[in-house]
């Protein structure tokens, strides 16, 4: 049995289903990115799974327990949103310690996870900044560490890299992989770029007009799915004997 | 281009303050004859006549159901906004249009239209249909601008907050009152100065009993003595302004050390 998992999830707003009999299977430590392109349903997936939606039908599974009826605040997942959401009212060593303190962990517990969590982060400098004083990237980093204080089961990052120029990015993505390495979190990622979700994912779900066309580890979507829609969107990958793939010319690794 | 700016604002300033000066002058002084440049007859008169004639009651207990119309207006913005922000249906626009309606309905429409009805359903209790009636008008603007904050700010940050660990009612007072102060605090203003202003409401439908400021000075305005005339508007803009200011006082206060 997987650790998240969605069963059958429908979910309609007036006419449109915008969700069509989605199955999802994520195991526990994966690094699981749904792809597809803009207005397939990505976010909406993302968002049954935080609880903020309800479907129509459907099951979402979580550690073995169906939780469509545990609200948002006990399902210990956490969403990192596109638009980051720090709340700009507190500063950034508020932002952090904020999901410890609703959740009332001792305050020697609070001081040591924040020390730790500055420390991975190197944002040491920033902590009684303000959101609206940070740069794009640092206000990424700020969500991510308010999301980690809480130790979520599942982080779901809803396009992580928007917004962000290409060194920021690459960055950040690096930062993503390190947090996976050394939280061994499961997180499930939606992004529209290829090249970002087969660099960093265990496994990729294709999601087009509100449906999973297919779900597969990066080195089998290296081949020609025939599956048009799939294939079309990837366009020609190269897959290197040494794990490498080439990718719109680029060379990269899949981890 | 600057010039074009001064220009504008000093005309715009003209417009704004001539009048005032020319109320304010009218108000400490009994005679304005055409061939002086001055009023005279210093007289507070005017002023005496107001707190002798115990109208400032009347004005304070005005100002007093305005706040608790203000408020109800204010709570059922939120909910409404909050509802709508949250829920996708299919006519939505068309449900959201209808709040507006108020704006454009004439008053005297509404009130002959509800008199009868509420008279049935509230017998006795025209203070009661009289604030109703209040809300009924208010609460366009001040849902207006509220929704307009949830329109521009969403309600991502509570449920991140909720993801985090927040209750829905911790998720609210901590992230998103804070945040959305200043614009539940416009909404409160706004739909202060329609209820405050309402005239054809209570002469129509609270009979004597409930009098406002409009309707004590309305007879004046129209009469002749322009001492008491100005003096009347000049405490109904005072009574409004006083509470402006507190409204910004408590904002500030409530704002003071945050970076909203």
């Amino acid at each position: 049995m997987s650790f998240l998992a969605l069963e059958n999830i429908n979910y309609t707003i007036g006419k449109n289903k915008l969700l069509r009999n989605i199955n999802l299977n994520i195991e526990k430590g994966q690094l699981f990115s749904i792809l597809g392109p803009s207005g397939a349903g990505k976010t909406t997936v993302l968002r049954i799974i935080t609880g903020a939606l309800n479907p129509d039908s459907g099951k979402v599974v979580l550690d073995k327990k169906v939780i469509n009826d545990v609200p948002m605040e006990k399902r210990q997942i956490v969403m990192v949103y596109q638009s980051k959401q720090l709340f700009p009212h507190l500063t950034v060593l508020d932002n952090i310690q904020f999901g410890m303190k609703m959740k009332k962990y001792s305050q020697s517990y609070v001081d040591e996870k924040t020390v730790e969590l500055t420390d991975f982060f190197n944002m040491k400098l920033h902590l009684n900044k303000y959101p609206s004083q940070l740069s794009g990237g640092q206000q990424q980093l700020v969500a991510l560490m308010r999301a980690l204080a809480v130790e979520p089961k599942v982080l779901l990052l809803d396009e992580p890299f928007t917004g962000l120029d290409n060194n920021l990015k690459i960055y950040i993505r690096d930062f993503i992989l390190k947090i996976h390495k050394q939280f061994n979190i499961t997180i499930v990622m939606i992004t529209h770029d290829k090249e970002d979700a087969f660099i960093m994912s265990d496994k990729i779900a294709f999601m087009f007009e509100g449906e999973i066309i297919l779900t597969e580890a990066p080195a089998y979507l290296c081949n020609k799915t025939n599956v048009n829609i799939v294939d079309n969107f990837l366009g020609d990958i190269i897959l290197l004997e040494d794990g490498k793939i080439v990718f719109s010319d680029k060379i990269i690794n899949i981890y | 281009m600057k010039l074009l700016n001064k220009l504008i604002f000093f005309i715009i300033m003209i417009f704004l303050i001539l009048p005032l000066v020319s109320m304010i002058l009218w108000s400490f002084f009994s005679s304005w004859g055409t061939e002086n440049l001055l009023p005279h007859n210093f007289t507070l008169k005017g002023f005496a006549y107001f707190f002798n004639s115990q109208d400032y009651i009347i004005a304070s207990k005005s100002v007093v159901y305005s706040l608790l119309v203000a408020f109800i207006s204010l709570v059922l913005s939120i909910m409404l906004s909050r509802f709508l922000i949250k829920t996708n249906f299919k006519y939505k626009i068309q449900l959201e249009s209808l709040f507006y309606l108020p704006m454009l309905l004439p008053v005297v429409s509404i009130c002959i239209g509800s008199h009868k009805m509420f008279l049935q359903l509230f017998s006795g209790c025209s203070g009661l249909i009289v604030i109703l009636l209040h809300i009924y008008f208010s609460l366009p603007y001040s849902f207006k601008l509220v929704y307009s904050c949830y329109e521009i700010w969403g309600i991502e940050q509570e449920q991140v907050a909720r993801g985090l660990g927040a209750s829905k009612w911790k998720s609210f007072y901590l992230i998103n009152v804070p945040v959305y102060f200043k614009g539940y605090v416009t909404g409160f203003i706004m739909a202060f100065i329609i209820s405050y202003s309402q005239y054809f409401i209570n002469f129509f439908i609270g009979d004597s009993e409930f009098v406002n400021f409009s309707m004590i000075m309305t007879p004046y305005i129209t009469g002749s003595d322009r001492n008491i005339s100005s003096v009347y508007t000049l405490l109904y803009i005072l009574y409004g302004i006083v509470i402006m200011v507190l409204c910004s006082l408590i904002e500030k206060l409530f704002n003071k050390g945050r970076n909203v």
